[in-house]
């Protein structure tokens, strides 16, 4: 985290309101994107990334290092999105495996080869991360979700995650474990493949 | 071959988590096993894919909107554990709502102008958007089941994070304030 975050979150905890108007510009993004990328749909992320603020608002004296902000942010927006999660298990998810991802609010695969055949095995490809990623418990959905897509490291997870890097390390290795098993013959070795 | 399989740590051979001994056990059991060697391609080709995931982009005017909530939202707390509900529709039978209506008086009178040139309705802010993604054909059954978005906000952090799945590993959580070093 940057030394301008941590600057900004000390005046903020002494009440400084402009300070938080620039926490949250600088962290809007990253707080919906996670929400998006745990629930995949707009109106939930949109919900998680108001609270999240609301709450950071409201609870920015219980943060005892302003230098890990950022794990403070992640957390409770996780906390958010993994209870919406678990309330929104039994609804139907309407993100059928048919369904287009179209409109501005989507997330794409970054293609390297830009040949319209691997467009479309991205969007396949996607797709089938999505419903895959869908059927994992909440907390193994996250720490996927933290550490391999968000790139975050398996202690920062631990600490947004409230558990032990070991428990961080199992929740991994189960969720990537499934993953891998669903999208098995996506993943599996083609003819021509490298 | 001549040491047991090794998938179980291929994640962590991948993430660069082993020490060297356990990463040249591994090599030198993958130059002699066909099977891990077909596991670990498989699981980089899913870390892979994972990690070229895009995050979604719902616009700079939305961003914005969603800081000027906010600090109408903040705008008259004092103190922690105050938080209203989420402006949108679903709640606009909650009793809170009108006092973050008056609330929220203000800064809506300075987003209309800003909601009105766009090609939004003047509904709320999650309906709005609803509908924007909407135009493209991409609306979750979220949006209709308005009712089952209500929660209680006073729930506690250890509710919120109370494990539900007996297949997950769950720890208990640190008090959120409490960030461990
Ligand atoms: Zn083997």
């Amino acid at each position: 985290m940057t030394e301008e975050t941590t600057r900004l979150v000390l005046l903020f905890q002494k009440g400084d309101r402009q300070a938080f108007t620039k926490l949250v510009e600088a962290f809007r993004r990253k707080v919906y994107g996670l929400a998006f990328r745990i629930l995949l749909n707009h109106i939930d992320a949109d919900e998680v990334a108001q609270e999240t603020f609301v709450r950071i608002y409201n609870r920015i004296g219980q943060l005892k290092s302003p230098e890990h902000f950022d794990s403070f942010v992640y957390r409770i927006a996780t906390n958010y999105a993994i209870d919406m999660l678990r309330k929104r298990r039994g609804r139907i998810v309407a993100m059928s495996s048919e369904s287009e991802l179209p409109g501005s609010v989507q997330m794409t695969l970054s293609s390297r080869v830009a040949s319209p055949e691997k467009v479309l095995e991205n969007k396949q490809l996607l797709e089938a991360i999505t419903k895959a990623a869908e059927e994992l418990p909440p907390r193994q959905k996250a720490t996927l979700i933290l550490h391999d897509i968000e790139g975050l490291s398996k202690e920062e997870v631990a600490r947004i995650m409230g558990c032990p890097e070991a428990t961080v390390r199992s929740n991994l290795h189960i969720a990537r474990s499934k993953m891998k098993k669903k999208l098995e013959k996506l993943f599996s070795p083609k003819k021509g493949d490298v | 071959m001549t040491y047991r399989h090794t998938s179980h740590i291929h994640g962590d051979y991948l993430d660069g988590d082993l020490s060297p001994e356990q990463r040249n056990r591994v090599e030198r059991h993958l130059a002699t096993c066909d099977e891990c060697r077909q596991d670990l391609e498989k699981l980089k080709k899913l870390t892979q894919a994972l990690q070229g995931i895009e995050g979604p982009d719902p616009g700079k005017a939305y961003f914005d909107s969603l800081a000027d909530i906010v600090m109408a939202r903040t705008a008259s707390m004092t103190g922690p554990e105050l938080s209203s509900k989420p402006v949108t529709d679903r709640h606009s039978s909650g009793r809170q709502v009108l006092t973050t209506l008056i609330k929220l008086a203000a800064a809506v009178t300075l987003l209309f102008t800003a909601f009105y040139i766009s090609d939004f309705s003047h509904k709320n802010h999650a309906t709005r958007w609803a509908e924007h993604i909407g135009q493209s054909g991409y609306v979750t059954t979220d949006a209709a089941g308005t009712d089952e978005y209500m929660m209680p906000l006073s729930i506690g952090i250890n509710t919120l994070l109370a494990p539900t799945s007996e297949t997950e590993l769950e720890e208990n959580p640190l008090p959120e304030g409490a960030v461990k070093e």
